[in-house]
């Protein structure tokens, strides 16, 4: 299954927990979907940069055994739009649910 | 070839700048560091998401930031003239050091802020319409960007003409007007100028979408319709500037002569500049069952 239309609000939500770089972000998404989420690991990156264009996350370089890696976290911004995303979902989410039952 | 290498010459190819391909490039290569056999996906196609979404994003910054340094521009004018009473006022633009000088301030101040504000205006209006779109297609992309480019344009040419009237009238007027004046003129001309640079090294990334280029003029019907018909906008305006500058000056003939004035210099920039600013032209109304945002 590929979540490319809730990418952006997915990514939110992992970042909410803590920091992290591309790959953990990735990892993490693969997780906590018990590997339902057949994502190109690849398209996180443009998703993570327009992300940042939207001022949703901020980055900064981190050395981790003697390699750079770009670390991102949530700006207040952010924060607010990862909330929002998780009750938009939880309200689709129960309709859904409400129509299927 | 490995991934990395067909990534970086994708973005080259797409134009996308030194430094953002490079730090892509880098957390592409940190991810295959830790796992070199994942999946990353096609290069062409993330090199061509990546340039979409950065050139959407670059060119509506350029029409808000072109906008905000406009501002700027709008104030040195607006200062400038709101002030000149209180400076002893001048005896009228044959009044300075040299005539051509004071005749070509004002045809630039006469002409240039108007084109400023319209082109200006129009370009952060379409951008802010489009603020949610991740891609826009390259003809809309364009338009978005040529309107800055005028704007821009036109706002340096106020910058300019304000400092050369400071030059004109400096001994005729107080020294605290012609430093206001030319410090205001001068910080609006610095930011047009910083953003000239920033959108030059944007405009490098080549996202190759097609699709329409819908504008906000398509969508409001009376503009639309006049796109087609020029003569009966300047005829419009000359009423408005006639009836406006008859009511401020009570007097019939001085607002015939500005609405005159007016209507002969809409149509000249109609003529002129109308194609670049998505005034003139194959404008035509797209519904929103034609419309494809991607």
């Amino acid at each position: 299954m590929e979540p490319r239309g809730h990418l952006d609000g997915l990514i939110l939500t992992v970042l909410a927990a803590r920091p992290a770089h591309g790959y953990a972000i990735a990892q993490e998404l693969k997780q906590r979907s018990d590997g339902v989420f057949d994502l190109p690991e690849g398209t996180i990156y443009p998703a993570l940069h327009r992300l940042e264009r939207a001022q949703l996350l901020s980055s900064d370089w981190s050395s981790e055994a003697g390699r750079r890696r770009r670390v991102y976290k949530l700006t207040r911004r952010g924060t607010r739009a990862a909330g929002q995303a998780r009750g938009e979902w939880r309200t689709f989410a129960n309709a859904v649910e409400a129509v299927m039952a | 070839v490995s991934f990395l290498e067909r990534l970086d010459c994708e973005l080259r190819a797409r134009g996308v700048r030194t430094g953002v391909r490079e730090r892509l490039l880098s957390e592409y290569a940190d991810h295959l560091a830790c796992d070199p056999a994942a999946d990353l996906g096609d290069a062409c196609e993330l090199a061509a998401t990546f340039a979409a979404e950065l050139a959407a994003d670059d060119g509506r910054h350029d029409a808000l930031l072109t906008f905000a340094a406009l501002v700027a521009a709008a104030a040195a004018v607006l200062v400038g003239q709101l002030t000149l009473g209180a400076a002893g006022g001048t005896s009228g633009f044959d009044g300075g050091r040299s005539l051509a000088a004071g005749i070509a301030c004002v045809l630039a101040l006469l002409i240039a802020p108007q084109v400023a504000l319209v082109a200006g205006t129009l370009g952060v209006v379409g951008a802010w319409r489009r603020r949610g779109a991740r891609t826009l297609p390259d003809a809309e992309l364009a338009l978005i960007v040529r309107r800055a480019q005028v704007a821009r344009a036109a706002g340096l040419v106020t910058c300019a003409a304000l400092l050369l009237d400071v030059a004109n009238f400096s001994g005729e007027l107080a020294t605290w007007w012609s430093l206001v004046q030319a410090g205001s003129a001068a910080g609006a001309g610095v930011a047009l100028l910083l953003q000239a640079r920033w959108a030059r090294s944007a405009r490098s990334t080549r996202p190759q979408l097609g699709g329409p280029a819908v504008d906000v003029v398509d969508e409001i019907a009376p503009l639309a319709w006049l796109r087609q018909r020029p003569a009966v906008f300047c005829a419009l305006v000359a009423v408005l500037a006639t009836i406006a500058t008859g009511a401020a000056e009570k007097s019939v003939i001085e607002g015939v002569e500005r609405g005159l004035l007016e209507a002969l210099l809409v149509l000249g920039c109609f003529v002129g500049l109308g194609r670049a600013v998505g005034l003139r032209g194959a404008g035509a109304l797209v519904t929103d069952s034609e419309r494809t945002y991607p």
